[in-house]
C-alpha cells in the first residue's frame, strides 16, 4: 500500500503541473503588463500632455495619476488578479481530481486521507 | 474574521481606561500631563495585546502558527511597512519636492501589486520558514546562499530598524519633553518586550492594532483640516485642485516654481524624468525584496490567503499614501499665506511661535526689508503632519493623537524588522549550523533573550544618531537605499527562483554578490562622498535609480552563471513544483510527516 505524501500536488502527472502553470505565466503576463502601464508607462506623457487637463475640481492630471490613481489601480488589480487565479486554483483541484485513475497511488491515499473523493473536488 | 477572544477581552477595557485616564489627567493636571499618558499609554496598550496574544512554541514565534487571517495579515503587513518615514515624513518630502517627491508615492504601494503576482504566493508554498531557509532551499541546500542572505538581510535591516528608533525617539522627546536620546530607550522597552513575549504572533496582533491607531490618527486630522479648509467635494482626495490652483497663484505672484512643477528638483541627487521613473521603479523593486515584508508571507494559512492578505495591505496602506499629498497640499497653503507679511508679525502667529525654536522653522530676513519673502521661510519635511494640528489651531488633543500614530508607525515596523534579524541569528545560523538538534524550549528561550539583545544593540546605535548629526544623515540616507540593497539581492532570487527552474546555487550567490557589488560602491561614492552622478541617456541618474541598474546586474550575472554551471538535481525541480502549485488538499492524517516538514523547516 503506498504511503501519502505531503504535499500531494508536487506528485502529480506532469500533464496537471503543466496546464497550471501555463495557465498562471498566461494570467499574470497580462496582469504584468497592465501593471507596467498604471506604474510606468502612463507617467511618462503625464508630466508633458496632461500637465494641463484639470479635473475633479481643478485637480492637475499629471500629478492625480501619481498621487491617487495608480495606487487604487494597482488595488483593483490585486483582487482581480487573485479573483482570476483562485478560479484557475479550483479548476487544477477539479482536473484533478477528475482524472483520479491516472493518478499515482500516494496522490490518492493523501487525498483519501484528505477526505478528497473522485466523485467532487474539496477546497482546502 | 476571527480575532483572538482574549483580545477582545482586553483591548475593550485597555481601550476605555485609557481614553478615562486621559480625560481625568486632563481635568486635573491640564493637557501637558494628558498628552504625556496619551504616548505612554498607547505602549502600555499595545504590550496588553501582545502578552495575551503571546505564543509559546516556535512555530507561534517565527510564522504566527501560520493562521493570521488576510484582513489582519493585510492591516499587520501595511503597519509594518509604514514606518515613521511613511507616517512622519513622505508628506513632508512631498511638500517642499512636489512632482519630485511623488515617486515615494507609487514606488512604496505598487511594489505590493507585483508582490501579489510574483512573491507572495510562492513564498508561502514554499512551506519555509525563513527568507534565508527559502533561498538556500532553493539553491539546493547550499549553506553559503543562506549565509550570504543572513549577511544581506542585517545590511538592509539593521540601519531601517536604527531609523525607527530615532523616528521614536524624537516622538517621545517633542510629546513627553525628554531628550530624544532617552527617548530611544523608552521604544526599545514597548519594542523589546511585546517582541520577546510572542514573536511574529505577538507582533502581528499587535501590529493589527498599531494599524487602526495610525490610520485613525493620520487620516483624522486630515479630515478635520480638509473641513476647515472646505475640500471635502465630495471627498477630500477629491477637492485639493482648487488648494492647489490657488497656491500655485501665489507661488506665481512671489516669482516661485509652480509646486506640481515636473523635474523642478533634485531625486537622490539627480533630477530628470528618467531619473523619476527608474527611483519609482527601484521603490517598487525594493519593496518586494524587503525581508520584513516578505516574511509576512509566511504568516498566511494559505498561498491564496497569502495573495489576498497583499491586496488588503496595499488597500491600507493606499489610505494613507494617497492622504499624504493631501496633507502637503494643505501645509504648503498654510505656510504660503505667511508669505509677504511683515516679520514680527509671522514671528507672533502662534504655530510659527511655537516651532521656531525647535529649527523645523527658519526665518531668515536676507534682504533685511522687515518683509517675509518666500524664500526667506524654510521648514523641515517633519512639520507637515506633526505641526499640522497647530497650524490650523485644532483641539490640544489632536497633536499628541497624531503623535501616538507616529509611534504607532515607528514601533510597528521596528518590531518586524527587529524579529527577522532575530530570526536570522536564531533559525539561519544557531539552528542551522552551530545546533542542529536545539530543542523547541531552548530556540525560543534564545530568541526571547536574543530580542532584547538587538533591540538594545539598535537603540544605542540609534542612541548614537541622535547625538551625532553626520552619523543622523548617513542614517537617513541608508534607509532609503535599503530598497536599494534590496532590489539588488533579494528580488532577483525570490522571482527567478520561482519563474526559472534553470536558476542554480551559483546562479543566486553571485546574482545576489554582483547585485550588492554594483550598488554599495554607487550608492558610497554619490551618497556619501558627493561624486557627481553617472548618465544614462543624457539624464543623470540618482543613488536610487542605480538601484535599477544593480537589479538588472543581478538578473543577468544569475542567469549566465547558472547557465554555464549544472542544473539543480530533482529535490529541487520538485521544490519549485512545491512553490508553483496550488494546495491539492490538506493532508491531516500525514501530520506526523507533513507538520514536522511545517513545524520544524523543511528539511
Amino acid at each position: 500500500m503506498a504511503a501519502p505524501v505531503e504535499h500531494p500536488e508536487e506528485h502529480l502527472p506532469d500533464k496537471y503541473k503543466s496546464w497550471y502553470w501555463d495557465r498562471l505565466v498566461r494570467v499574470t503576463a497580462v496582469f504584468f503588463v497592465l501593471w507596467t502601464v498604471v506604474a510606468i508607462w502612463w507617467h511618462i506623457p503625464a508630466p508633458y500632455a496632461w500637465r494641463n487637463v484639470l479635473l475633479f475640481g481643478n485637480m492637475p492630471l499629471h500629478w492625480y495619476l501619481a498621487a491617487f490613481i495608480s495606487i487604487w489601480a494597482g488595488v483593483l488589480m490585486i483582487f482581480v488578479y487573485h479573483a482570476i487565479m483562485s478560479k484557475v486554483d479550483d479548476e487544477f483541484r477539479a482536473r484533478a481530481l477528475e482524472g483520479w485513475d491516472e493518478l499515482p497511488e500516494d496522490v490518492k491515499m493523501s487525498l483519501r486521507l484528505a477526505g478528497a473523493s473522485p466523485t467532487g473536488a474539496q477546497r482546502p | 474574521m476571527r480575532v483572538h477572544p482574549e483580545i477582545k477581552r482586553v483591548l475593550i477595557p485597555s481601550v476605555l481606561g485609557y481614553v478615562a485616564i486621559i480625560l481625568v489627567l486632563a481635568a486635573l493636571f491640564g493637557p501637558r500631563v494628558a498628552s504625556g499618558w496619551m504616548v505612554i499609554g498607547s505602549i502600555l496598550m499595545y504590550i496588553s495585546i501582545a502578552y495575551v496574544a503571546r505564543g509559546t512554541t516556535a512555530h507561534a514565534m517565527y510564522v504566527a502558527e501560520r493562521r493570521i487571517p488576510p484582513v489582519v495579515n493585510g492591516a499587520a503587513t501595511a503597519a509594518d511597512w509604514m514606518s515613521a518615514a511613511s507616517f512622519l515624513s513622505m508628506a513632508g518630502a512631498i511638500a517642499l519636492l512636489g512632482y519630485d517627491g511623488l515617486p515615494y508615492i507609487i514606488g512604496w504601494t505598487l511594489g505590493y501589486t507585483i508582490h501579489a503576482f510574483f512573491i507572495a504566493p510562492y513564498v508561502r508554498k514554499s512551506h519555509t520558514w525563513t527568507v534565508p531557509d527559502l533561498v538556500e532551499t532553493r539553491a539546493g541546500g547550499y549553506g553559503p546562499a543562506r549565509v550570504i542572505a543572513v549577511i544581506m538581510l542585517f545590511i538592509t535591516s539593521l540601519t531601517y530598524l536604527t531609523a525607527q528608533l530615532v523616528g521614536a525617539g524624537v516622538v517621545f522627546s517633542r510629546f513627553l519633553g525628554i531628550p530624544a536620546q532617552v527617548g530611544v530607550f523608552g521604544a526599545l522597552f514597548g519594542m523589546g518586550i511585546y517582541a520577546a513575549s510572542g514573536g511574529w504572533k505577538s507582533i502581528t496582533w499587535t501590529q493589527f492594532a498599531q494599524y487602526i491607531v495610525l490610520i485613525v490618527a493620520y487620516l483624522g486630522a486630515a479630515f478635520i483640516v480638509a473641513t476647515l479648509v472646505g475640500i471635502w467635494k465630495p471627498l477630500p482626495w477629491f477637492g485639493y485642485g482648487e488648494l492647489i490652483q490657488a497656491l500655485q497663484a501665489r507661488e506665481a505672484q512671489h516669482g516661485l516654481t509652480p509646486w506640481t512643477t515636473p523635474f523642478a528638483k533634485p531625486l537622490g541627487g539627480a533630477a530628470g524624468q528618467l531619473n523619476w521613473i527608474l527611483s519609482a521603479l527601484l521603490l517598487m523593486l525594493g519593496t518586494i525584496g524587503l525581508p520584513h515584508i516578505l516574511m509576512r508571507s509566511y504568516t498566511t494559512p494559505t498561498a491564496s490567503a497569502a495573495r489576498l492578505s497583499v491586496g488588503w495591505a496595499l488597500f491600507f496602506i493606499g489610505l494613507l499614501y494617497c492622504t499624504a499629498p493631501m496633507y502637503a497640499a494643505m501645509a504648503r497653503y498654510a505656510f504660503s499665506g505667511l508669505w509677504g507679511k511683515p516679520i514680527a508679525e509671522v514671528q507672533a502667529v502662534p504655530w510659527v511661535a511655537k516651532f521656531l525654536p525647535t529649527g523645523l522653522i527658519k526665518i531668515n530676513d536676507a534682504n533685511g526689508d522687515g518683509i517675509l519673502q518666500a524664500e526667506e521661510l524654510t521648514f523641515h519635511g517633519d512639520i507637515v503632519v506633526i505641526g499640522m494640528p497647530d497650524m490650523w489651531n485644532l483641539a490640544w488633543w489632536i497633536a499628541p493623537f497624531v503623535a501616538v500614530g507616529g509611534l504607532a508607525a515607528a514601533l510597528s515596523t521596528a518590531d518586524g524588522l527587529l524579529m527577522v534579524m532575530v530570526t536570522g541569528i536564531t533559525r539561519d545560523i544557531y539552528h542551522r549550523f552551530i545546533n542542529p538538534n536545539v530543542s523547541e524550549e531552548t530556540e525560543v528561550r534564545i530568541t526571547r533573550v536574543l530580542v532584547m539583545v538587538l533591540s538594545v544593540a539598535a537603540s544605542f546605535l540609534a542612541f548614537l544618531a541622535i547625538q551625532d548629526p553626520r552619523f543622523a544623515l548617513y542614517v537617513a540616507l541608508l534607509v532609503g537605499w535599503a530598497f536599494v540593497f534590496a532590489a539588488a539581492s533579494f528580488t532577483p532570487a525570490v522571482v527567478l527562483g520561482t519563474f526559472w527552474k534553470r536558476l542554480n546555487r551559483y546562479g543566486i550567490v553571485w546574482g545576489m554578490v554582483a547585485g550588492m557589488a554594483t550598488a554599495l560602491p554607487y550608492v558610497l561614492a554619490v551618497g556619501v562622498f558627493q561624486a557627481p552622478p553617472l548618465s544614462l541617456f543624457g539624464q543623470p541618474i540618482g543613488t536610487i535609480g542605480w538601484g535599477c541598474i544593480a537589479f538588472a546586474v543581478n538578473l543577468v550575472v544569475s542567469v549566465v552563471v547558472s547557465l554555464v554551471t549544472q542544473p539543480e538535481g530533482p529535490e529541487v525541480m520538485r521544490f519549485v513544483d512545491r512553490m508553483r502549485l496550488p494546495e491539492l488538499a490538506r493532508v491531516p492524517a500525514v501530520a506526523g510527516a507533513s507538520q514536522e516538514g511545517d513545524q520544524l523547516g523543511s528539511r
